[in-house]
């Protein structure tokens, strides 16, 4: 075994290079002739999960690592705990650890929470599970009981400590479980989609918590999220995969201008005369992008312009109609899903985004 | 709607709500057998390690009647053959049953069953049907193949064969592979009271191998411990066949032995079917 | 570090006992099933021997019944402590639970058993099993047996190489798990292959004896410690034997080893 020895002043938290992974799995045709064909000889397909991917998380960074169901994301994220070992390339954490080989080092400094799977001993109240934790990781009694006690208080859920997990709500339960991972005070903490299926509070509440984990305890985080407010609320910068290849690695906010960033209009008129007029305009020049499916009735006008022209566009509206006629006006970003769905739509015309 | 009219409807839709059960049975069927034969390793370890258990139940059973054949009920090559076939009715049945539908109570599927028109029941029987065909189908080579290769084992076997054995058998066998069914859904019908069955499950699988002749010849047993396990199900499940196909239950008695069979058979059907009732009134859908 | 495992430990039995005593029925049920199933398995053996006449292979009844019930103990101890853990292994392969048993800084197994129960309420059919034991004890002490040091001696080293036999038999037929794309079965081949280890070894053809003791040696589980007790062991074949046992054992972990590194996690297949 090799030793690793820990390079407390790397600022590297994670580094990924040429990382790829490819699985073995099997084609079976439907049916039972088809199950009987296979018990005899089975048709192996290799799958690509991810390809050849390279990036470096710094330490105290909150990276989202997104993509479409199937693109990598939870494959990329097990690689880089070490939970399954690639095919190819190389995981290093902290400058030191090859993760691919697991070292015990590493797995004391990191967490990991997967929203579709729990830890927790279910028919025990959490703190029994806590207590294991302890001893696992070795944690003196008063740093234990101190990061309990912040914890409990930032979801203010002392009252379900000592209640069996099995009896506790979902948000409940994924609550419990973040604890749990930071229990160790980890300086590296993986999330695979720690809010899917909670209600708006729950998610909210775990979103301050993170945040202030982040702020707080400085622990690197890399998440996985479905839900674009995460996104927004969280993550600075983000890692974009489809199909296994990285196609965005830049800021969150340069997302948007890197794919001709727009801005949409919603203008609601007071008499649908004013709106025929606004719309006539509005389709005459070539620079708008109309969008009828946000026009609900025949007062509303919806374009998309790109961000540059803003304040161009908004002057001109108003020699077209008298401000008079205006009776709303919005302007918006665009949703980042549709920011994302533009990404990946270029990336499969150019082979990918980067910042 | 006329009067006349609704009883011709109500005719129709159960008419088809019955083929429609029965195509669905078959699909279902199909994709049972079709899971089962997904995970070969499974089956391989499986079978490999029941052909070693019973070398060892046949050696030591052997090396006993071999030590003193002249007070020996058996034969050592009848105990070869008891053992071969007690293996083979060991491994045909459907052990996980109990566990499968305990399972399917506490963690939902129950839930999702009872809102379609096709009987749970019926379900997790099809599920054990298609374990015992595909085990069936898996070891009878192994069978036919012992009997050919160990000398002696196929004439031991046949000496006891009689022209009755032809209706016998499949009587004994269907008794047995009922009253296991049966007795197995009633111990997973517990996980409507209980959050885990295993308690019971391992104490079920301690009577069943206390009286079903799965451990050693049933028919050594002292009289009045027979006649107990013979008002058991375990009895039936591999006991009975077994002495059934090797002639060591007389032409006479054959009858009385498969009415209790199926008194037995139907007095643990009415138990499971009692539980089965109670449970899903209470059924609160909860599960883990 | 004793004392870094000695925490872990207690920890584990602090929530199995918990876990108990949330589902009190399985202590009246562990009991019952004990009882059961030990007329059913010593009194099938009983009778073997009786139907031979009393003895077989050169084992008097006592001696037989003696080598019955180490077999019983060493299964409590078995039972008691390490199959919760390792019997969990392919649900937890299959299930993708063995992400958080991995993630520990932990050897897999030490993870998997952390990650589990011990199953305290069976500590009542090992009292049960011991006092068999002891009893069987006496009545080879009758016949003649003496308890000398060295006797004693190699009759609980050897089955401590047993109790790793047993261990490392276990391991063999869970850690398939981690190639297969579902082992369901693994618990059901170890009692199987586990049964043999009840009777003493001169029941089996040579053949059997062979495999069973320098193979897949499952004799050292209760057989060859009751040879070592009753002097039927020379030194040389005695130290073949502890060799075996120990290298199996050892074998086997390294197995799970490879088995817990080649893990591709859940939806990928093996």
């Amino acid at each position: 075994m090799t030793l690793m020895t820990y390079d407390s002043t790397s600022d590297i938290a994670i580094e990924v290079r040429g990382l790829e992974k490819t699985y073995k799995t099997y084609r079976k045709e439907a049916g039972f002739s088809g199950a009987l064909k296979s018990f005899f000889h089975r048709e192996t397909v290799p799958v690509q999960a991810v390809k050849s991917s390279s990036f470096s998380i710094r330490r105290g960074e909150f990276v989202g690592l997104l993509g479409p169901n199937g693109a990598g994301k939870t494959t990329m994220l097990k690689m880089m705990t070490g939970l399954i070992p690639p095919t190819s390339g190389t995981s290093v954490a902290f400058g030191s650890f090859d993760t691919s080989k697991r070292p015990r080092d590493y797995l004391r400094r990191i967490g990991m929470v997967m929203g579709q799977r729990n830890q927790l001993h279910a028919d025990l109240p959490a703190v029994d599970s806590f207590r294991l934790s302890q001893a696992i990781y070795d944690i003196p009694e008063e740093r234990f009981k101190s990061r309990l006690e912040t914890c409990l208080a930032l979801f203010d859920i002392h009252s379900k400590l000592n209640i069996p997990v099995r009896k506790l709500s979902l948000g409940e339960r994924m609550k419990m479980e973040l604890i749990l991972a930071i229990l160790h005070e980890p300086e590296l903490l993986f999330l695979d989609e720690p809010t899917i299926g909670l209600d708006f509070n729950a998610a909210r509440q775990i979103r301050a918590f993170l945040a202030d984990a982040n702020k707080n305890f400085g622990i690197t985080i890399i998440l996985t999220s479905h839900y674009t407010k995460d996104i927004e609320e969280l993550c600075r910068r983000v890692i974009l995969i489809n199909h296994g290849t990285v196609v965005y690695d830049g800021a969150l906010d340069g997302l948007d201008d890197r794919v001709q960033g727009e801005r949409q209009f919603s203008v609601t008129t007071a008499d649908p005369a004013s709106a025929k007029t606004l719309l006539a305009w509005v389709q005459k020049n070539p620079d708008h992008r109309i969008m009828p499916e946000n026009m609900p009735d025949d007062t509303t006008v919806a374009f998309a312009v790109t961000s540059k022209s803003v304040a161009d566009t908004t002057k001109q509206l108003f020699e077209v109609i008298p401000p008079q006629s205006v009776r709303d006006l919005t302007i918006g970003e665009r949703g980042l899903e549709e920011v994302f769905a533009e990404v990946y739509r270029k990336a499969g015309d150019s082979g990918g985004v980067r910042a | 709607m006329t009067t006349d009219v609704r009883p011709k409807m109500a005719i129709i839709r159960h008419q088809t709500r019955r083929s429609t059960i029965m195509r669905a049975s078959v699909v279902y069927f199909g994709q049972c057998l079709q899971a089962a034969l997904m995970y070969r390793s499974s089956l391989a370890i499986f079978l490999a390690a029941e052909a070693f258990s019973y070398a060892g139940f046949i050696a030591f059973w052997y090396k006993a009647a071999q030590s003193n054949p002249a007070q020996h009920v058996y034969s050592p090559i009848g105990l070869v053959v008891y053992f071969v076939l007690v293996s083979f009715h060991h491994s045909i049945q459907h052990h996980a049953a109990s566990r499968d539908l305990g399972s399917d109570i506490r963690m939902g599927k129950l839930s999702y069953s009872i809102i379609r028109p096709f009987p749970f029941l019926l379900q997790t029987g099809l599920r054990s049907v298609a374990f015992t065909f595909i085990y069936s189908m898996l070891l009878s080579p192994l069978l036919v193949g012992g009997f050919l290769l160990v000398p002696g084992i196929w004439e031991s076997l046949s000496s006891g064969f009689t022209p009755d054995i032809y209706w016998q058998y499949p009587v004994a066998i269907t008794i047995g592979l009922a009253s296991g069914w049966l007795v197995r859904m009633l111990v997973g019908m517990l996980a409507f009271d209980m959050a885990q069955i295993w308690g019971p499950d391992t104490f079920f699988i301690a009577l069943y191998y206390a009286g079903s002749g799965a451990m050693f010849p049933i028919d050594l047993l002292p009289v009045w411990a027979l006649n107990i396990a013979k008002w058991t199900p375990m009895y039936y499940m591999v006991g009975f066949p077994v002495l059934t196909l090797m002639g060591r239950i007389p032409a006479a008695t054959f009858g009385q032995e498969a009415i209790r069979g199926v008194v037995v058979t139907m007095l643990t059907f009415a138990g499971m079917y009692a539980m089965w009732r109670r449970g899903i009134k209470q059924f609160e859908a909860i599960g883990i | 570090m004793i004392r870094y495992y000695w925490n872990i430990l207690r920890q584990v039995a602090s929530i199995s006992t918990s876990s108990m005593l949330a589902y009190r029925s399985n202590v009246l049920f562990f009991i019952l099933f004990e009882s059961f199933f030990l007329v059913a398995n010593m009194g099938g053996i009983a009778l073997g021997v009786n139907l031979a006449g009393g003895s077989l292979g050169g084992w008097s009844f006592n001696e037989v019944m003696f080598v019955a019930s180490l077999f019983g103990v060493g299964h409590q101890i078995f039972t008691t402590l390490c199959i919760s853990g390792l019997f969990h292994t392919g649900y937890f392969v299959w299930s993708g639970r063995m992400d958080y048993v991995l993630l520990k800084p932990l050897h897999p197994l030490i993870g998997i058993h952390a990650a589990n129960e011990l199953i305290i309420s069976n500590i009542p059919n090992l009292i049960i099993n011991i006092g068999i034991f002891l009893f069987y004890c006496q009545k080879i002490i009758t016949d003649g047996a003496v308890f000398t040091f060295w006797n004693t001696l190699g009759l609980m080293l050897f089955f401590l190489a047993g109790l790793a036999v047993r261990y490392g038999l276990a391991i063999l037929v869970v850690a398939p798990a981690f190639f297969a794309e579902k082992l369901a079965e693994g618990e059901d081949a170890y009692w199987s292959l586990q049964s043999l280890a009840k009777y003493p070894t001169g029941v089996f053809p040579r053949s059997m004896q062979w495999l069973f003791s320098f193979v897949l040696p499952i004799a050292s589980i209760a057989a060859i410690p009751a040879e070592v007790f009753f002097g039927r062991q020379n030194i040389k074949d005695m130290t073949i034997h502890f060799v075996v046992a120990v290298v199996f054992a050892w074998a086997t972990v390294k197995f799970y080893e490879t088995g817990a590194r080649h893990y591709q996690s859940v939806n990928t297949g093996a």
